[in-house]
């Protein structure tokens, strides 16, 4: 048995397949653009796969689609800064320099000090919508022109290599979905095991060195699902993160973390599907 | 910028890439010519770009058709992936597969994601099957025909599978069949489905990857 059949490669291969939602796959998009691994698993299963479009029979499109799409290239003058190429190559951007903040971060030793650690992402102002104390019933970025992203996507991770959990936080839909993505098993990460009633992880937003639980994560397998009111996110700033810590069954006590912390990742918004068409 | 601009002067020799015709621009398929378009569109060259969407489009309107079955959704799919093939032609590898593959991976994604985006789920009504019918030969001699030996390996492969591993990854990869889809039309549960297409992938890769057609018992 020279390989295991980890999440992250299940991950890669139903990408290519297509049977992902569409926020999950643009979190695998987001994920793949700083998770090396990940983008390499997804071209080895492109390659496996591509053979497949040979049968697609050929199509001729209709004449005027060349007018449209001849119509609608940038000015040579725009290349780069074209209304929508601008979003793509500056969250590329973006993504670029916090693949190096990551590399940078290293193995996380234990403890949310070390989070503070974190430099400046590069990602800009990242305000999570709603105020603290705000009903949680409030319309969350509902003005017309408010560019505040409502998604956001987190791979939680102990080193580069090693991811724990894929996160996509739905601000508009209230919600935060933990699905465990790993080569190995999570679980056996930390000192006594998860799942056997003696400890669970803890989700916690991090933002600047001070922790908000999130709650904690089911252990059952599959994906995991935690409601999230708006309050509990409150407005979080440009170096928010999120963590998960190794607590005593049913979470922390104190409501402050005490275990160590197994995972961590910066939260990377998403663009607004309705934005991205035209 | 109406009409083709005039031919360009790449090299001579890939310009009968015109796509109407059933057999050519597979996969693979000539990628010299394809990627000395895509380098001067990465230059800025138009003339090149048109010559790229002649050699082509037929071929990435009939991927996202075949996804999608509605002319107009597919029309703005291609029209967005040629936007960013235009765009993004710099960003092309050669090392890491051919120009079509490259360009159809592009389109394959913006046709997801418009399916996705339009309906989670289609209705059963709206699944009558036009893609890719698993134990049809002639379009799967196709496919092994496709790139070097690739798409023989990848139909052998294909063969060793169970056969409702077989046509739930084929419906799902050629016509986007959702898993939520494939369990209704396969009339089982949706985890049932899904551990018939995991299965069948770990089979699938162990076969592909060179370990054989048995390998896949032991990767599990």
């Amino acid at each position: 048995m020279t390989e295991a059949w980890s999440e992250r490669e299940q991950l890669a291969a139903d990408y290519v397949l297509g049977t992902l939602s569409a926020g999950e796959r643009e979190a695998v998009e987001r994920l793949a653009a700083e998770d090396a691994a990940l983008a390499a698993m997804i071209e080895a299963w492109q390659r496996r796969l591509g053979p497949l479009d040979a049968a697609a029979p050929a199509v001729t499109p209709p004449p005027e689609l060349w007018q449209r799409i001849a119509a609608a290239l940038p000015d040579e003058s725009a290349r780069e800064g074209g209304a929508s190429a601008g979003n793509v190559v500056a969250l590329r951007r973006s993504l670029t320099r916090q693949r190096w903040a990551t590399a940078a971060f290293g193995t996380l030793a234990a403890g949310l000090a070390a989070l503070l650690l974190l430099g400046p992402s590069g990602l800009g102002f990242l305000a999570l919508p709603g105020q603290p104390g705000r009903a949680p019933s409030e319309p969350v970025a509902e003005a017309p022109g408010e560019e505040q992203p409502r998604r956001f996507v987190s791979l939680l991770r102990r080193d580069p290599d090693q991811p724990g959990f894929l996160v996509e936080v739905d601000l508009a839909r209230g919600e935060i979905r933990a699905r465990p993505i790993a080569p190995s098993d999570p679980a056996r990460l930390g000192a006594g095991a998860v799942g056997e009633g003696n400890r669970d992880y803890e989700l916690w937003l991090v933002d600047r060195g001070e922790p908000r639980s999130l709650g904690v994560l089911p252990h059952d397998a599959g994906g995991h699902s935690l409601r999230l009111s708006v309050e509990q996110l409150g407005r979080a700033g440009p170096e928010a993160a999120l963590a998960v810590s190794l607590e005593p069954a049913g979470g922390s006590p104190t409501g402050q973390p005490t275990g160590p912390v197994v995972f961590s990742g910066k939260l990377i918004p998403l663009p607004d599907p309705d934005a991205g068409g035209r | 910028m109406a009409g083709f601009p005039p031919r360009p002067t790449v090299s001579q020799g890939e310009v009968q890439l015109e796509t109407t015709a059933p057999r050519q621009v597979s996969p693979g398929e000539p990628p010299n010519a394809l990627a000395a378009l895509l380098a001067a569109c990465a230059a800025g060259e138009r003339p090149a770009f048109a010559e790229l969407y002649r050699a082509s489009s037929a071929k990435l309107f009939g991927v996202a058709l075949r996804i999608l079955r509605r002319d107009d959704w597919a029309q703005d799919v291609i029209q967005d992936a040629y936007l960013t093939i235009w765009r993004r032609a710099a960003d092309y590898r050669a090392d890491r597969g051919s120009p079509m593959t490259w360009m159809i991976t592009i389109v394959r994604n913006r046709a997801l994601d418009r399916l996705r985006r339009e309906r989670g789920d289609r209705s059963l009504d709206e699944l009558t099957g036009s893609g890719l019918e698993p134990e049809d030969p002639a379009a799967l001699a196709q496919v092994a025909a496709a790139g070097e030996g690739a798409g023989t390996r990848l139909v052998s492969c294909l063969g060793e599978l169970d056969e409702t591993a077989r046509r739930c990854i084929l419906a799902a990869y050629c016509e986007g069949y959702t898993h939520g889809e494939l369990a209704a039309r396969e009339g089982a549960a949706l985890g049932t489905v899904k551990s018939w297409i995991r299965r069948g992938l770990i089979r699938l890769k162990a076969c592909l990857d060179g370990a054989g057609p048995e390998a896949g018992e032991t990767a599990r």
